[in-house]
């Protein structure tokens, strides 16, 4: 999954298609331009390479995103668990909660969530 | 160009004066806010953009008013000969010393000199150009740098996106800046923290309302335009931390402390030291170390320091910038002294000696104590608004004023003060001031034409020498190019003749000035050399050895009527003729007749082979005599030339001598060539007269041959007889000893 990470800037106008998808090329430019601050030209060329990267779809001028959003963040945490903790995920989640406690929620949430993905 | 360079070098060394000031003061300032540091830069920026600042009373400059000067005469290093006009003359060493006639006292200057150091000057000349050219690839490369730098960083934040209007995030960066000018934008790395974010544009937007960006890019180009100066580096250094530090001080007052967290945020980006930027105002440029000690130990700063702070700081950079005041100043140029002001009266102790100088000329003339003293009167009196800036003239006429460091260079009617040493070309272009008086112009160019410089050439650019001088007369050569002739040139017959004497002091010879000349004009073309000849034998007669001088008026001729005369002079030596020689003197003379022939006749050595002979003779012929005078020669005798002035009318040649010459081919006799002047065949006096004859005549003969003498034949006068006529009743034979070689 580790081809699905983004540039920043790619991260930020992905959120835009996602946000307003499926929307006009025309529509996209004068959105980044209000959201992103960038000029015709800027998101033109940006979107020509996430089409080309296949992240994005524009057919007859309209855009898609051809990723999800949690594609796309299940690529960036994995990279982080890689590089930062060595692949391990307990290693993780240990920094990640840092001292702090969890709701009687959010810990049901997080036994289902093993469980599903338990190796038998 | 150079003018340009010159003025740069100039600024950039005043700089260096300026920027060890500021070094120095901030010492003084260290514990006061950074901000006063920083705006001392601003005199140092000052300096190294502007040629010419406002005026003070009192100025750093004032110390120094040498620094410009001499500096500005870095060209100057060697006195360059200008022109050298005589000294090419000299180059061409005349087979016969009476050629020697340099207008100037014809000291040991060797013909080598215009050879030797031309190449010399065009060295000296060529430093300049270089330093121009090195300069110009120095900048280049600084320039190109930057706007590659620019472009590059451009391209990479391509896909920044906005966080706010005119705040940018992106992943391609690690620390915090600004780039662009038009507007500003900042641009800060993504995933910044809400507090990091808060202190970073906190110090770019200050950094930004006070017009830091375009500081920075200004302090570039002018480190661009001074790369080969370590003064303006280090100052270029030194400007960005006081730069930096004094936003972190702005930024703390605003957001009331929290400096502990701000250097937290400070350590973060610390990044090593860059290559200084045009753009970018990096959050971790310039040594974060003590941006961040600083930060630590801010507090709000005491009144009183402010206060002081802020006059020494207002003291400093106006001293810095201001040029000192010159008294009164309109026309003058603002980067130099004077050696005087004009308001005030030059005394004559001031001018400590001035020398007359024609260009590069090694002889100079030093002007009498009283004459000093006439200048001083003539240049205190000089009304103020006629002093105005020169141009530089090119000339060789001048008068160093010693030891104030200046000249004075005159021409045409043109007067200029010259500082420094005279200069080699008025390309140069630095200052100078053109004196426009009559009077002054007046006094210097009589001085130049009463001295030994003017007497010889000048303005009329002509110069005169000598060729083939003999006993009896030589050739002038008038040689005429520029000069500041108004009309056309002309000169007469008349010539005046001088002849050194034991002690070195001119003697004239009064009879060629009270005699009458022949009403002549010939005319000197300009840009060529004119050929007059000179005899002097029929008044004079044959002059001995020695050291002459003659004299020609020349009249610049503008209309009928309107001229000018002057007089042009050269030296020359009669020498006796090389070789062995031997002479005789006769005189001949038939009184019935009122005839006479007197003179001399000479034999020497030319060649190995060939003997020269002449025979110098003044004679009158009575008017009713039709004998004449004749010479003869003996056989082997070649006839080469026979120049004659009988008869003479009023003192001048004239026109159509009645001289006969013809040989005859017999053999054994005694003479072989005879040369008759005023005898007529047909015994019809010629009316008489006097005059001087030269007859040449050359000598072939075999090695083999020891001739031991010549004999000549002169005769004088006829009469009629018995009805027989009988030419030459006296005569008389001359008879040349041969000295052997």
């Amino acid at each position: 999954m580790e081809g699905k990470r983004l540039s920043y800037g790619e991260a930020r106008f992905l959120d835009v298609i996602w946000e307003n998808e499926p929307v006009s090329s025309g529509r996209l430019v004068e959105l980044c331009r209000d959201l992103l601050g960038w000029k015709k030209s800027t998101t033109y060329t940006r979107l020509r390479i996430l089409v080309e990267k296949g992240y994005v779809k524009n057919e007859e001028s309209l855009v898609t995103a051809l990723v999800s959003r949690s594609e796309v963040q299940a690529a960036e945490s994995a990279y982080v668990v890689e590089q930062t903790f060595s692949g391990s995920l307990p290693g993780f989640l240990v920094s990640f909660l840092g001292g702090k406690t969890i709701s009687a929620k959010e810990a049901e949430e997080l036994k289902k969530l093993i469980d599903e993905h338990r190796e038998d | 160009m150079e003018r340009l360079f010159f003025r740069l070098l100039n600024m950039s060394l005043a700089a260096v004066a300026v920027i060890a000031v500021v070094v120095l003061l901030r010492l003084f300032l260290r514990y006061a806010p950074k901000k006063w540091q920083y705006l001392l830069w601003s005199a140092v920026g000052f300096r190294l953009c502007c040629p010419v600042s406002f005026k003070a009373a009192f100025s750093l400059f004032r110390l120094k008013p040498t620094i410009m000067n001499s500096f500005g005469g870095a060209e100057n290093v060697v006195i360059l000969p200008q022109s050298m006009p005589s000294a090419a003359q000299l180059a061409v060493p005349a087979a016969s010393a009476a050629t020697a006639a340099a207008p100037i006292t014809p000291a040991a200057v060797p013909a080598v000199i215009p050879a030797a150091s031309m190449p010399a000057a065009e060295m000296i000349r060529l430093w300049p150009t270089l330093g121009i050219v090195l300069w110009l690839c120095g900048m280049a490369v600084m320039l190109a740098l930057g706007i590659i730098r620019y472009i590059r960083m451009k391209r990479g934040l391509a896909d920044a996106a906005a966080l706010e209007k005119s705040v940018f995030a992106t992943d391609r960066i690690r620390v915090p800046f600004i780039l662009g000018l038009l507007p500003p934008r900042v641009y800060v790395p993504a995933g910044l923290g809400e507090e990091e974010r808060k202190y970073v544009l906190a110090h770019e937007r200050a950094h930004i309302r006070r017009g830091d960006h375009w500081v920075k890019l200004l302090a570039y180009l002018l480190l661009a335009v001074h790369w080969f100066n370590p003064a303006v580096w280090a100052a270029f250094f030194l400007m960005s931390r006081d730069m930096e530090m004094s936003c972190d001080e702005r930024v703390l007052r605003e957001l009331g402390g929290q400096a502990k967290a701000y250097s937290r945020t400070l350590l973060r980006f610390a990044e090593g030291r860059q290559f200084p930027a045009p753009a970018p105002l990096g959050f971790g440029e310039s040594d974060v170390k003590s941006r961040i000690k600083n930060a630590l130990r801010w507090k709000k700063p005491k009144l009183w320091i402010t206060l002081a702070a802020t006059v020494l700081c207002i003291a400093a950079v106006a001293a810095c910038t201001a040029d000192p005041k010159e008294p009164k100043e309109t026309d003058m140029p603002a980067t130099a002294d004077t050696p005087w002001s004009w308001t005030s009266t030059l005394k004559a102790t001031d001018i400590r000696e001035a020398a007359l100088k024609s260009g590069s000329v090694q002889e100079e003339v030093l002007l009498t104590e009283e004459q000093i003293g006439e200048l001083t009167a003539l240049l205190n009196a000089v009304p103020r608004d006629q002093v105005v800036g020169g141009r530089g003239i090119p000339s060789d006429r001048v008068l160093e004023l010693r030891d104030t460091g200046y000249a004075l260079r005159f021409a045409g009617g043109v007067i200029e003060l010259d500082c420094e040493a005279p200069r080699a070309s008025a390309a140069s272009g630095y200052p100078a001031w053109e004196i426009r008086d009559e009077t002054l112009n007046a006094w210097l160019n009589a001085l130049w034409t009463e001295s030994p410089f003017g007497k010889s050439d000048d303005p009329l650019g002509l110069t005169m020498s000598v060729k083939d001088a003999s006993p009896t007369g030589c050739t002038l050569v008038l040689a005429q190019t520029g000069g500041n002739a108004a009309g056309k040139l002309q000169t007469g017959a008349a010539f005046f003749l001088y002849k050194q004497n034991a002690h070195g002091t001119w003697e004239e010879f009064e009879a060629l000035r009270k005699g009458i000349w022949y009403d002549l004009a010939y005319s000197i073309p300009k840009g060529s050399g004119t050929l007059l000849t000179a005899d002097w034998i029929h008044i004079l007669g044959p002059l001995e050895d020695g050291h002459y001088r003659i004299e020609k008026k020349i009249m610049d001729v503008r209309g009928e009527g309107d001229y000018n005369t002057y007089s042009v002079f050269a030296e020359f030596d009669i020498l006796g003729d090389a070789g062995t020689k031997t002479s005789g003197r006769f005189t001949v003379s038939a009184d019935k007749c009122e005839t006479w022939a007197s003179g001399t006749i000479q034999v020497f050595e030319k060649e190995q082979s060939l003997l020269s002979v002449r025979i110098l003779a003044e004679l009158q012929i009575g008017p009713k005599d039709f004998g004449g005078v004749a010479f003869y020669l003996p056989a082997g005798c070649v006839l080469e030339n026979v120049s004659c002035t009988y008869p003479e009318i009023d003192g001048a040649a004239g026109s159509d001598p009645p001289v006969n010459a013809w040989t005859t081919a017999g053999e054994n006799e005694k003479y072989t060539t005879a040369i008759e002047i005023g005898r007529s065949r047909d015994e019809i006096p010629g009316g008489g007269g006097t005059g001087t004859v030269i007859i040449e005549a050359s000598y072939p003969r075999d090695s083999g041959d020891p001739i031991r003498s010549m004999a000549f034949g002169v005769e004088c006068g006829a009469e009629e007889k018995d009805g027989y006529v009988i030419m030459g009743i006296e005569h008389s034979e001359i008879v040349v000893e041969i000295r052997s070689p």
